[in-house]
């Protein structure tokens, strides 16, 4: 807990005439204001309220407020009272995440990706009594162990073999306790400037969570991943050394052992003589040219050459340079998690909806609940979604509707 | 040269290369099958073969699975392709089935069983033109190999098969491995639900209708402890 957290003693009170209380929590304010990357300031301005009280409410572990004001900082909110006093159970806290980011990721991009794993934290959390969760099996590496030995380490702890692919990386990881969120993040959704984050998620921290921003490429996402799961095994509690480079280090060990990639390797390097070797251990050719060279395959002469050849060549069907979008781009499906629907599906099963499951999680909104959910390749997510877009198609038509009846009395 | 018997113990020792050689062989055929897709008229058989060898030739070269096999295709001439088997002394061709290829009904003692098995041995492959891709792969033994377009006299036939799971089994295979679709695995087995039931029924009740179960056994079945 930060020094400089105020922390508030409050009693609740229910008067049996006039205006009801509501304890808000100010973890769960601050949530619904950076997962859409507001500023307190505007939130202050629209629920009439000046900003250091506004401010003081967000820091203050919680408060009681009449009914009528939290109902204001709720509809300013855009979110249900019912979230803002729900006690947070998922500690998760700004620089706790570590990512495959640009270096342009903004704070409050990081804070927003802070609030999405909470989210996941919260369904777990409300999930888990109900539930026999699978076993985490992401060794604790000892720092000072190189990459390579680490990856080797956690290849073994989830059963890989020695040279074996990973078919489906997600897969492998949640059927190893990790959970994988895949957000589609749109415009209003903001955080593009990261491919992936992970962090710990639960009360006790001690359920590991991986959120990948959704894109179209296989291989992309296939990095990304193994990028964080490096983080998650090397880096719980470490935080100096260059960690970036490590998590690279070990990505590329993970997927493509070295004892391996030097007995494939081909004779003559070529693009096409390294597609067998990404269509099999599913890692890029930009990825396979770095493993390479950085373990003494390939000069840097031969790299630079290869680079260019992925900068000057196009893809026949695309158009677009191989650097952009390599061959053997369409050869595999981009994975897609499903461990936490599988969660959610197990244990609020009989959910009809995604409000009707909102109100199991805290009552987050319904439509970030949908989006997690939309990352997620289960029928039951599916079936969820597509619902809620029914229903959104069916508001937005009934809107439609009402505007044209709107302009047509306009115009008598 | 060659023998029944031999030819039988080529094709058992080596399916795995000969159903690779049939994958790859069908990739090749379905590509070209592809390039010539918009062209007014199927390509003749000779020009299918040779575009065919090109790309058969090339996709051979990058394939992570010829290189870990006893597998080995060169060019031979101009039109041929050679079939390498690592640890055989039998070389066979590979080629177009041309549509003089008969198979003879073998008959005993005529001249040329007295003499001893005889031919060439070719691996002999087709297409089919409607659906674009590999008809079939045999490995032949032909009577001779001179006049072929004009008589193919085939005296033993062994059909090669894809054989997928034969070669889905080796993880070296240059492929996408199997479980790499995001519908493989439907994580049922890995989250369980608590057994209300089993949970709330507690361990002296658990005990109370072992015990019964046990007694229901002793007294219904009067053979129990005879022995």
């Amino acid at each position: 807990m930060p020094a400089t957290r105020k922390i508030v003693m409050t009693t609740k009170a229910t008067p049996l005439w006039g205006n009801a209380e509501v304890e808000v929590f100010g973890e769960r304010l601050r949530d619904a204001r950076l997962i859409q990357r507001l500023k307190s300031g505007d939130i202050a301005k629209r629920a009439g309220v000046s900003q250091s009280w506004y401010s003081k409410l967000e820091h203050a572990m919680s408060t009681v407020l009449e009914s009528d004001r939290a109902q204001g900082l709720a509809h300013a909110l855009d979110f249900p009272v019912g979230f803002l006093s729900s006690p947070p159970v998922t500690p998760v806290q700004r620089g706790s995440l570590l990512f495959r980011a640009k270096k342009s990721l903004a704070k409050s991009e990081e804070d927003q990706l802070v609030c999405w794993a909470r989210l996941v934290g919260d369904l777990i959390h409300s999930a888990e009594p109900k539930l026999r969760l699978p076993f985490m099996r992401i060794p604790r590496i000892p720092s000072g162990m190189p990459p390579a030995e680490a990856a080797r380490a956690t290849r073994e702890a989830l059963g890989i073999g020695n040279d074996e692919p990973v078919p489906h990386l997600i897969r492998t990881l949640e059927r190893g306790g990790v959970y994988v969120a895949t957000i589609d993040f749109d415009v209003d959704l903001h955080a593009r400037n990261h491919d992936a984050f992970s962090t710990w998620i639960g009360p006790l921290l001690d359920i590991p969570l991986i959120g990948v921003r959704a894109t179209e490429s296989w291989e992309r996402t296939r990095m990304s991943v193994a990028h964080e799961l490096g983080h998650l095994a090397m880096h719980h509690s470490r935080r100096e050394g260059d960690l970036e480079r490590e998590a690279y280090e070990f990505a590329a060990e993970f997927l493509l052992p070295l004892h391996v990639l030097k007995q494939e390797w081909p004779e003559s390097t070529t693009l096409s003589s390294l597609m067998p070797l990404k269509r099999l251990y599913g890692m890029s050719l930009a990825s396979l040219v770095e493993h390479g060279y950085r373990n003494g395959l390939m000069s840097g002469g031969h790299r630079t050459s290869m680079y260019k050849q992925m900068s000057n060549r196009r893809d026949h069907a695309t158009g677009e340079r191989l650097r952009v979008r390599e061959p053997g781009w369409r050869d595999r499906e981009v994975e897609r998690p499903k461990l936490v629907a599988t969660v959610a599906e197990k244990a609020f099963g009989g959910t009809a909806s995604v409000e009707g499951l909102t109100t199991k999680i805290f009552s987050w909104r319904a439509d970030y609940v949908s989006k997690l959910l939309e990352g997620q390749v289960t029928d039951w997510a599916r079936s969820l979604t597509l619902a809620s877009e029914g229903d959104q198609r069916e508001n937005l038509a009934q809107v439609v509707q009402l505007r044209a009846v709107g302009t047509r009395r306009g115009r008598a | 040269m060659g023998s029944p018997l031999l030819l039988r113990r080529l094709a058992s020792a080596y399916d795995r290369e000969l159903s690779l050689l049939h994958q790859l062989l069908d990739d090749s055929v379905q590509k070209v099958a592809e390039m010539t897709s918009s062209a007014v008229k199927h390509p003749n058989g000779p020009a299918m073969s040779a575009l065919a060898r090109t790309e058969l030739l090339g996709f051979a070269q990058a394939s992570l699975a010829v290189r870990r096999s006893r597998l080995r295709l060169k060019s031979c001439g101009d039109e041929w392709v050679r079939v390498g088997l690592k640890g055989s002394e039998v070389r066979p061709r590979l080629r177009m089935r041309p549509p003089t290829a008969e198979l003879v009904e073998a008959s005993l003692f005529d001249e040329a069983t007295l003499r001893g098995p005889a031919g060439s041995v070719v691996l002999m492959w087709n297409w089919d033109p409607g659906r674009g891709c590999l008809r079939s792969l045999a490995l032949t033994r032909v009577e001779s190999m001179l006049r072929w377009g004009i008589q193919c006299s085939i005296l033993e036939e062994i059909p090669i098969s894809a054989s997928a799971a034969g070669l889905a089994e080796d993880p070296f295979h240059g492929s996408i491995p199997l479980g790499a679709s995001n519908d493989d695995d439907d994580l049922s087995d890995l989250v369980g639900v608590w057994d209300e039931d089993d949970d709330i029924q507690s361990e002296r009740e658990s005990s109370d209708a072992r015990d019964e179960e046990d007694r229901n056994d002793d007294e219904g079945d009067s053979t129990v402890g005879e022995r």
